[in-house]
């Protein structure tokens, strides 16, 4: 009795103080859309992600004024109309993996991440997908999605809706370490 | 057997809690991952690089081209206003196209061409430059400080009459005149922004009793209405009014106007009493006189083109 108790002591109590925490505080985050006219793309190399393995949760931040443009005019639109970035200074994603995969399968999982995304101060249930390779001891996580301009009450107006498109692809490339407690 | 199950459950209730907990130590673990810049530049005093009559501190940013077209139109009302001129649109006062490069974010060169606001100096070529030295910064250094300034120059034909202000045969170097502003500026809200600066001007060749060099404040401002439109003024006051342009009934300067921007263009429809659109020309010679409906409309065109994407 007292064998499976301290046993099982371990493996519930001792297992919470190893490290199940992965973070990224160097996130690759670009969005990128198509039209006629102009093509606007931007990347970020401070996006952070955190991710708890035991509970499937996953963070996403990213400061919307590190997004760097390489027409700069366009990037002081972007913050100043479009995003307010002064008033909106973070887009956030907090979600939890639907298909939590076991972390001990060193492969590529496919896995489906549903949550809240925060963009310009609007908040939308969204899902998406996350191609997540586990390594001994990093993570590879990678995802594509596009969202839209007029669910997140991004004005485009009338006179530039051929320069920007209503949807605008996210992609996200990080690579998480753990953190030992 | 009662008691290890009250002891599983209750392990793994406390094994639950420690998820959620880990949950929260995830949260904070994202937030001491983001270093914010708690000094970071304030961007967007204003739209373009000019007002009106009066430049802003905004610059052209590195590798981009700033095509400008600034049109005056002729005097409203008044003797040269009214119907039979279309309330002015018949007439050209000054027309200037010019070019503005960043060859650094915080350097621009600009060269550009008018054609004279009717003060004595036509065809007039212009060089100029403007360098940023203080960047206002939230919580940080409050204002944004730029130098700015050029030269004019005219390839009019020179006047044979000696006693003419456009008679260069004496030297080439009355065809020359200067311009130097130091510019203030304060982004007080997202709305509202303030300029001021003091200006030299030196101008080589004058009339009998004018100063060769004049000094003057000029203050302006912008205050946005809609995310894409806003209103700008400004107005110079010469400080040293010669004894010439109180002959003349000198006036200042003063503009006003709607500042519309499209993505890549900015466009401004205004109001000015001045006909000229160098500060060297405008300011030193201007006797438009606003009670005298001698005010125009007018408009600038800004449209910017990359040249060479920075990374």
């Amino acid at each position: 009795m007292h064998k499976i108790l301290s046993i099982y002591t371990f493996i519930f109590l001792g297992s919470n103080l190893t490290g199940q925490l992965w973070l990224s505080k160097a996130a690759t985050i670009t969005i990128f859309s198509e039209t006629p006219l102009e093509n606007i793309n931007a990347k970020t190399q401070n996006g952070s992600i955190a991710l708890n393995e035991r509970s499937g949760k996953v963070l996403v931040k990213m400061q919307i004024k590190s997004l760097n443009f390489p027409k700069k005019l366009m990037q002081e639109h972007f913050n100043e109309n479009y995003m307010e970035s002064d008033k909106y200074p973070m887009a956030e994603f907090d979600g939890e993996i639907q298909n939590l995969p076991s972390f001990s399968e060193q492969k590529t999982h496919e896995l489906r991440v549903k949550g809240t995304m925060t963009i310009h101060g609007i908040k939308r249930e969204v899902e998406i997908p996350i191609s997540l390779t586990i390594n001994k001891n990093k993570l590879i996580g990678q995802s594509k999605f596009k969202i839209k301009c007029v669910d997140y009450k991004i004005d485009i107006p009338k006179l530039v809706v051929k320069n920007i498109a209503e949807e605008i692809e996210v992609t996200i490339l990080a690579e998480l370490n753990q953190i030992k407690k | 057997m009662q008691l290890f199950k009250l002891i599983f459950l209750g392990g793994f209730f406390i094994s639950t809690l420690s998820i959620m907990a880990q949950d929260e130590d995830l949260s904070k673990l994202l937030d001491s991952s983001i270093t914010t810049d708690p000094h970071e530049p304030v961007i967007a005093s204003f739209k373009t690089t000019r007002l009106i009559n009066l430049t802003t501190i905004e610059q052209v940013k590195r590798g981009e081209l700033d095509f400008r077209i600034a049109h005056r139109f002729g005097d409203i009302a008044g003797k040269s206003g009214g119907a039979s001129t279309f309330f002015g649109f018949d007439n050209v006062s000054d027309i200037r196209f010019s070019f503005d490069y960043g060859i650094l974010d915080r350097w621009q060169i600009g060269i550009g061409r008018s054609k004279g606001g009717g003060y004595g100096q036509t065809q007039v070529f212009d060089l100029n430059t403007k360098v940023k030295l203080m960047q206002q910064r939230k919580n940080g250094f409050p204002l944004a400080i730029s130098l700015f300034g050029g030269l004019t120059f005219t390839t009019m034909e020179s006047n044979s009459l000696a006693s003419s202000i456009t008679n260069f045969d004496r030297t080439s170097a009355h065809r020359f005149n200067y311009f130097g502003q130091l510019l203030f500026a304060k982004k007080i809200n997202d709305q509202f922004s303030v300029i001021i600066a003091p200006t030299i001007i030196h101008r080589n060749l004058v009339s009998l009793g004018d100063n060769n060099i004049q000094f003057a404040i000029a203050a302006g401002a912008r205050a946005k209405i809609s995310k894409r439109v806003a209103i700008i003024a400004d107005y110079y006051h010469l400080l040293n009014v010669s004894s010439f342009q109180k002959a003349i009934d000198h006036q200042m300067p003063i503009g006003l106007g709607l500042e519309i921007e499209t993505g890549g263009h900015v466009f401004h429809a205004l109001f000015s009493t001045n006909t000229g659109i160098m500060e060297s020309q405008f300011l030193p010679n201007n006797t438009a006189k606003f009670t005298a409906g001698q005010v125009r409309l007018g408009f600038n065109i800004s449209r910017i083109f990359t040249i060479s994407n920075n990374k």
